[in-house]
């Protein structure tokens, strides 16, 4: 069960405004690392915007999550100019390092592990984020120690 | 008319804070996206203790946003007395004692290992700013800054001396066309959203675009990160322009810092009159309310951008009937990106005559003569100096890429470059030579898009290039009609065979087929151009594909099925660095003999052959 | 309204005159030429999503391909319907679809007719289901747009595209309504059967599916039920002069606009269902969201009114008020304190009529002053009743209660009191005015609970479309529709949907007002529970039995004969000498050609009398005709006869009537 009042304080802060039921989302996924089903409940009966489309919504943009995401979520920038300078590479070495395909969370839960479609970062690339922090020039060699700094912080 | 907004500007840039030292040095740090995630923050910070512990000589320590060139990050320019300033290049927080060691005299940059650019540098010689006049010298955090800098003065003076309809004209005559993929010129969008109102009796609405998609175009980002007034001033001379009160900004989530600063702008912008109720004192009022996407490239649409708002699933509808007449809410809508409306408030102070002489073709009759003004370009990729340029319409895709991109790094050659996102195409070499502007990028079967600009070596291989495109849009294609969603899963069908050395003779005709049927029937731009990709790597390297599908091969050597990594033994001098990284555990050999790679267990993914020091791996 | 703009278009070589902005799709049907759409209904908005129905249109200037089922004609346009490049494109597009979904029949038949048996690439997710979903959006779009609801939804993105219910579970919302599997081409929902097991719910569900269908084609331009409820009689009674005012003196009154349909429609909750139960495709229970009450006992507050009907705003009319944040704030404390608007509304239209009159004054009252339009007096009133103390006490016992109260401790006129004292069997009076309906009126007065238009109405039958003219017709209309309208209440169904929304054709059928395609569908709804086959004579003979055992029922309590019948005379014409001048020119020609008098030199006073003295003896005319009709005695008890046929010939009840005459 999720504290329903944090989704009702999220809900004010937007006025129960229809036009805001992304923007709402995105405070509920940044909340609880995934949208609830009584999260979406709650929004749908103080905003009038039906279920089905919040569900819509909650599958259709990519920011949100129906399981719950990783502490960390580490994101891959797949915009053409990390593609071209080896993203894939990069996206595979994390596969291989952290044990899971890229969408899913490692089971002890620390990190999720993403594709972005561009970070427009695309002078420094290949471009990873883990958590708030851009990487920049990332190699697959490099991959392992990555992780282990962020396991030790 | 109003005949007062010019002078209350005036009150309020007499009344900003003044806090300019006569400090002979000034340190600016550029603290874009890019630049922190290069470890601008952490130089910023450095600097700062080291100004703190006086042991250098007054300097004036200011922020700004990114200078363009993204690729040497971070960045830190030094101005003295006035002058232009010299720019350092990778300064990471560990060269900034060198830094005020070169700052001070007491070493050359060449000591220190410093790279230093100036002005005169061809990266920026040949580039010309309108948008970007101001990058890297404001700081985008203060309306003071940007005032000074001449912020709002086009808005002043079109309150006090133009009325709704010369704005129009001023900005048709300037040729100012979409800056976002499509190319139509802004004044025509804006009278027909007015005549739209007109018939419709609808209360116009104008709707800033930042939702930058395209994968690997990132001067909206820029643009928002280094010079905010600027689009919350062009969206208020649109407004008036159009008659409209109400503006929205749909900006992407994945861009928090231009998020950020513009949520900072729009306050301030609010607290000294130039936004809300009777702007400048004059009776026109205009406020802006800002949208976050949620990641979701088809929200750029325009119809699916408008859905969005309202907070539905962003699936575009037929616009037989145009956004112009029914959009946000039905109601009459001019979209406009970011890039575009930065240059409002340009043509507005300078004129449409200095902005016409800028670029190709005579657009003072009709702004679909020619491409007028400058554009910005993400130039990126497999290049030397990769960032964000600002260059004239009309110079050749060679210039941008050898004079200002300083050519391909590592020895390698050019192969293709890739313009206008997954709605563009790949141009090959003999296309260098091309004029950029609208209509030649379209006409060679590519577009000039937002104005990605992705360099491609010889180590690239163009059906993983439009495959990649193809996987890129099957994911953000919101799958509404057949031939986008159904056709970019049978285009990513076969080139997955082709790729994995399966591909049949006739696979090239079946893409063109289903390519071109989507191109005739899709919903959506989206759609419609979805095969660009594909069509385009087929139309200039059809030999690859042939390649492929007849021999199995992949002459750029990336196709995974198609290749074999070996270890030259003459080179490899045994240092078992390979086998140690080596994720599959596939390669053996004793210390200082050379080694072997066992093919059964190697998964090509390449990281012996990056880690080798002795180029001693080798694809075949 | 202006006529629309007419284009005259060309397809495939034939011309066709059609609206401006009507779709090319829709044009071509109207000259049967046929295109393929599989994502396209007339029950929903286009959608544009399957793109099988491009066309090539030439519109002067370029040739283009466009979805002809969203493409709005605005110009003269030629349109080419099988050209090379459509069929070409067609067929593509049909490939795709084959190659994901090869067994959907719908699908392998389009592509048969396009040339096509298997697709040239293997779909990676090839779905061999013949009932596979085939994510033309029929099903959400009928469910979002036809039932007001969003239960299914599409869900994810690109290939990954989906029709699924939110977190994959049961919606309490949903309440199987049928019309998103009726609708889907493929097969691809099925209704799970409830645990009542009826005995044929297919057959229900096509009956009820046939409603449904009739709400989404054609409420909006018929009663407009979804979008203000039974609201929008209050404009039409008005224009018919049958809107009661001053306590039905009048039937109609310059203010009505202000309380009309179009003033609630902006108050009124708006793009919801809103039912009595959920499901019902009608949902014309309107309600009035954050209504800030001024006064009584929730005064300040924020409230949702459950409301208003129609019966609310003739209830206001009545009294003479046109406000209408008064009919909110009493329809929502009438419901909070448990009083019927009608009655509440009724008694007060008498009290007022009374006080005008002298029959009340304040000091009587209690100190409120109420003449007709006191709507502050009228809401004291009813707070009043609510708290059950003062004036309120005596009003809210009714009509019949204080008529009598009135005469014998207030001295009024009995027989004025009695004239204008709207109420039937000690019911009041709903809100029509019934004056110029003599089956109307009959309706009321012989009505087995008191004077409640819900066993008849027959204004329109009888005044407006003139179709029951003889005494014997109105004894037929007066027989079949109390019949048929109990039926509803022995099923305890409601009679809207019956015939507040009617097929396109009904006006053609020999018994519009019987609303036949309706009948049947009941008829098929109440086998499809029971499993016994009816017809319209059927069903009605199920009321017959119930309806004839109530009158003795009546009888029993001392309510069942002639003499209960009796109706307040204004109900049958006007009273007063002002109500006769406010239609003089009307009652003038009725005395001359229906009485057979010349009005010429007559005072008012003697046109009243003699109009009076006509139409009472209709009335009784009309009572004998009926209770002939019904198999009753000429004093209104069945006849054991009767009773016998309708097998509810029990002992005591055949006792019962053999007392009486029956």
């Amino acid at each position: 069960m999720i504290d329903i009042k944090i989704v009702d304080v999220i809900i004010e802060k937007w006025n129960s405004d229809p036009d805001f039921v992304i923007e709402m989302m995105q405070d509920v996924q940044d909340e609880f690392r995934y949208i609830p089903k009584e999260a979406l409940e709650r929004i749908s009966d103080r905003t009038d915007k039906p279920r089905g489309k919040l569900f819509h919504i909650a599958t259709f943009y990519r920011a949100f999550s129906l399981e719950q995401r990783g502490e960390k979520e580490i994101q891959v920038c797949m915009g053409t100019a990390c593609y071209v300078k080896g993203a894939p590479d990069v996206l595979a070495a994390l596969e291989r390092e952290l044990g899971i395909s890229s969408g899913e969370t490692t089971p002890d839960g620390k990190f999720t592990l993403t594709e972005v479609r561009c970070l427009g970062c695309c002078g420094i690339a290949p471009v990873i984020t883990i958590g708030n922090d851009v990487i920049a020039d990332v190699k697959p060699s490099q991959v392992s120690n990555l992780i282990s700094n962020y396991c030790k912080s | 008319m109003n005949t007062n907004a010019i002078d209350r500007l005036k009150t309020l840039l007499e009344s900003s804070s003044d806090d300019t030292n006569d400090a002979p040095v000034i340190l600016t740090v550029h603290l874009g996206t890019c630049g922190i995630a290069a470890g601008a923050g952490k130089t910023l910070e450095t600097v700062k203790t080291t100004l703190a512990s006086g042991s250098v000589q007054p300097i004036e320590l200011r922020s700004s946003s990114c200078a363009g060139l993204c690729s040497y990050e971070p960045m830190v320019s030094v101005s003295r007395n006035g002058e232009r300033p010299m720019m350092y290049l990778d300064v990471t927080e560990d060269k900034v004692n060198d830094l005020f060691d070169c700052i001070r005299g007491v070493k050359t940059a060449e000591e220190c290992h410093l790279q230093i650019i100036t002005h005169d540098d061809p990266f920026y010689l040949k580039q010309q700013t309108v948008v970007f006049i101001n990058r890297g010298l404001i700081d985008p955090e203060s309306l003071d800054d940007a005032l000074a800098s001449g912020a709002y003065k086009g808005l002043a003076s079109i309150l006090d001396n133009m009325d709704p309809a010369e704005v129009i004209t001023e900005i048709t005559k300037s040729g100012l066309r979409g800056r976002g993929g499509g190319g139509f010129p802004a004044g025509v969008k804006w009278s027909s959203c007015v005549s739209a109102a007109e018939r419709t009796e609808g209360i116009p609405v104008i709707v800033c675009n930042a939702d930058e998609g395209d994968p690997g175009a990132y001067m909206d980002r820029s643009i928002l990160e280094s010079d905010p007034h600027s689009i919350i001033e062009g969206m208020a001379i649109g407004a008036y322009a159009i008659g409209a009160e109400e503006g929205y900004i749909y900006i992407r989530k994945e861009y928090p810092l231009a998020m950020e600063i513009l949520e900072n702008a729009i306050r301030q912008a609010r607290d000294r009159n130039l936004l809300g109720k009777g702007l400048l004192g004059t009776d026109f009022s205009f406020d802006l309310v800002i949208h976050r996407g949620a990641g979701a490239f088809v929200c750029g649409e325009s119809s699916a951008l408008m859905v969005s708002m309202s907070g539905m699933p962003g699936e575009p509808r037929s616009k037989y009937i145009h956004t112009v007449e029914y959009g946000y809410k039905g109601r009459p809508t001019v979209l406009n990106n970011v890039e575009t409306l930065a240059n409002v408030p340009r043509i507005i102070t300078r004129g449409s005559k200095w902005f016409a002489s800028m670029g190709t073709g005579d657009v003072s009759e009709n702004p679909w003569n020619g491409s007028s003004g400058t554009k910005v370009f993400s130039l990126v990729g497999d290049v030397k100096n990769a960032g964000l340029v600002e260059i004239p319409m009309g110079i050749t895709l060679r210039e941008i890429i050898y004079d200002i991109g300083g050519g391909i790094p590592g020895g390698k050659e050019f192969k293709a470059v890739q313009t206008g996102g997954p709605s563009g195409g790949v141009l090959p070499a003999d296309k260098l030579d091309l004029p950029v502007d609208f209509d030649t990028l379209t006409d060679a079967g590519s577009m000039m898009g937002s104005g990605g600009m992705v360099v491609m070596d010889n180590e690239t291989c163009m059906i993983q290039i439009a495959k990649y495109f193809v996987d890129f849009l099957k994911d953000e294609s919101c799958g509404k009609c057949t031939p986008c969603r159904e056709g970019l899963v049978a285009l990513g069908t076969i080139l997955d065979r082709i790729i994995s050395g399966d591909g049949r003779q006739g696979d090239i005709e079946l893409l063109e087929e289903y390519g071109q049927n989507m191109c005739e029937t899709s919903l959506c731009a989206l759609g419609q151009t979805a095969a660009n990709p594909v069509l385009s790597t087929i139309e200039y390297f059809r030999d690859e594909y042939e390649e492929h599908i007849r021999d199995g091969k992949c002459g750029a050597l990336k196709c995974k099925a198609l290749i074999e990594y070996h270890i030259n033994a003459e080179n490899c001098t045994g240092c078992t660095i390979c086998a140690r990284n080596c994720p599959a555990d596939a390669i053996r050999g004793n210390l200082k003999e050379p080694h072997v790679i066992d093919q059964e267990k190697c998964i090509r993914c390449g990281v012996c052959r990056e880690v080798c020091n002795f180029n001693a791996v080798e694809v075949l | 309204m202006a006529d629309r703009e007419m284009i005259t278009i060309e397809i495939d070589g034939k011309s066709v005159s059609v609206e401006k902005d009507t779709t090319i799709l829709e044009a071509a049907q109207s000259i049967d030429i046929y295109i393929p759409a599989l994502c396209s209904s007339e029950l929903v908005e286009p959608y544009a999503a399957c793109r099988l129905c491009i066309v090539e249109v030439d519109d002067g200037r370029k040739t283009k391909l466009v979805t002809s089922c969203n493409y709005p004609v605005r110009r003269p346009i030629k349109v080419y319907t099988s050209s090379k490049k459509v069929l070409r494109n067609r067929k593509i597009t049909l490939e795709m679809m084959l190659s994901r979904w090869p067994n959907v029949q719908v699908i392998k038949d389009l592509a048969k007719n396009a040339g096509i048996e298997k697709a040239r690439y293997q779909h990676p997710a090839v779905d061999l289901n013949p009932n596979a979903c085939i994510l033309c959006g029929l099903c959400m779009r009928i469910c979002e747009q036809g039932i007001w609801e969003n239960i299914i939804n599409f869900t994810n993105r690109g290939a990954e595209r989906a029709v699924r219910m939110p977190y994959d579970s049961e919606q309490p919302h949903c309440v199987g309504c049928g019309a998103c599997a009726e609708i889907c081409p493929t097969g691809a929902i099925t209704m799970v059967d409830d645990p009542n097991q009826p005995y044929d719910a297919e057959m229900i569900r096509k009956a009820g599916m046939r409603i449904t269908k009739e709400m989404i084609k054609y409420d909006e331009e018929q009663c407009d039920m979804r979008g203000v409820g039974t609201a929008h009689l209050v404009e039409i009674m008005d224009a018919y002069d049958l809107l009661p005012v001053m306590n039905y003196r009048y039937g109609k009154h310059e203010e009505t606009p202000k309380i009309s349909s179009d003033i609630f429609r902006k108050y009124f909750t708006k793009g919801k269902p809103d039912g009595c139960w959920l499901g019902c495709t009608m949902a014309c229970a309107k309600a009035i969201e954050d209504f800030e009450l001024k006064t009584g006992p929730y005064k300040g507050e924020k409230v949702l009114v459950d409301g208003p009907e129609y019966e609310t705003l003739g209830g206001s009319s009545n009294m003479g008020i046109f406000d209408p944040y008064f009919v909110a704030e009493y329809n929502f404390y009438c419901d909070t304190y448990g009083l019927d608007t009608i009655s509440f509304s009724t008694g007060t239209s008498f009290v007022m009529e009374c006080y005008e009159a002298g029959v009340l004054d304040k000091e009587k009252t209690g100190g409120l002053e109420i003449p007709f339009g006191a709507k502050d007096a009228a809401l004291e009133l009813l707070h009043q009743i609510g708290r059950g103390e003062g004036f309120g006490l005596i009003v809210g016992k009714g009509i019949r209660y204080m008529k009598k109260y009135f005469v014998e401790n207030f001295g009024a006129d009995p027989d004025f009191v009695f004239d204008i004292g709207m109420e039937a069997k000690g019911m009041e009076y709903s809100e029509y005015v019934t004056k110029e309906s003599l089956a109307q009126q009959g309706g009321y007065g012989i009505a087995l609970k008191g004077a409640q238009h819900d066993e008849a109405w027959l204004i329109f039958m009888d005044m407006v479309n003139k179709q029951i003219p003889t005494f014997e017709d109105k004894a037929e209309a007066l027989h079949y529709f109390p019949m048929w309208r109990t039926w509803f209440s022995l099923c305890g169904l409601c009679k809207l949907p019956w015939n507040d929304v009617e097929p396109a054709d009904n006006a053609e059928t020999d018994e519009p007002a019987k609303v036949p395609a309706h009948v049947q569908g009941y008829c098929e709804f109440f086998e499809g529970v029971t499993g016994k086959p009816q017809t319209m004579d059927s069903l009605i003979r199920m009321s017959e039995k119930v309806y004839n055992f109530q009158r003795v029922f009546n009888l029993k309590m001392g309510f069942g004969r002639r003499e209960h019948d009796v109706i307040p005379y204004r109900s049958a014409g006007p009273v007063t000498v002002e109500e006769y001048e406010s239609r003089q020119e009307r009652y003038d020609t009725q005395l001359r050609e229906d009485v057979g008098i010349d009005p010429t030199g007559m005072s008012s006073e003697e046109k009243v009398a003699a109009t009076r003295k006509f139409r009472e003896a209709q009335y009784e005319h009309l009572l004998d005709a009926v209770y002939k009709r019904r198999g009753w005695t000429n004093d209104g008890v069945p006849t054991v006869a009767k009773l016998i046929e309708l097998g509810v010939d029990f002992p005591d009840v055949i006792e019962l009537v053999k007392k009486h005459g029956g």
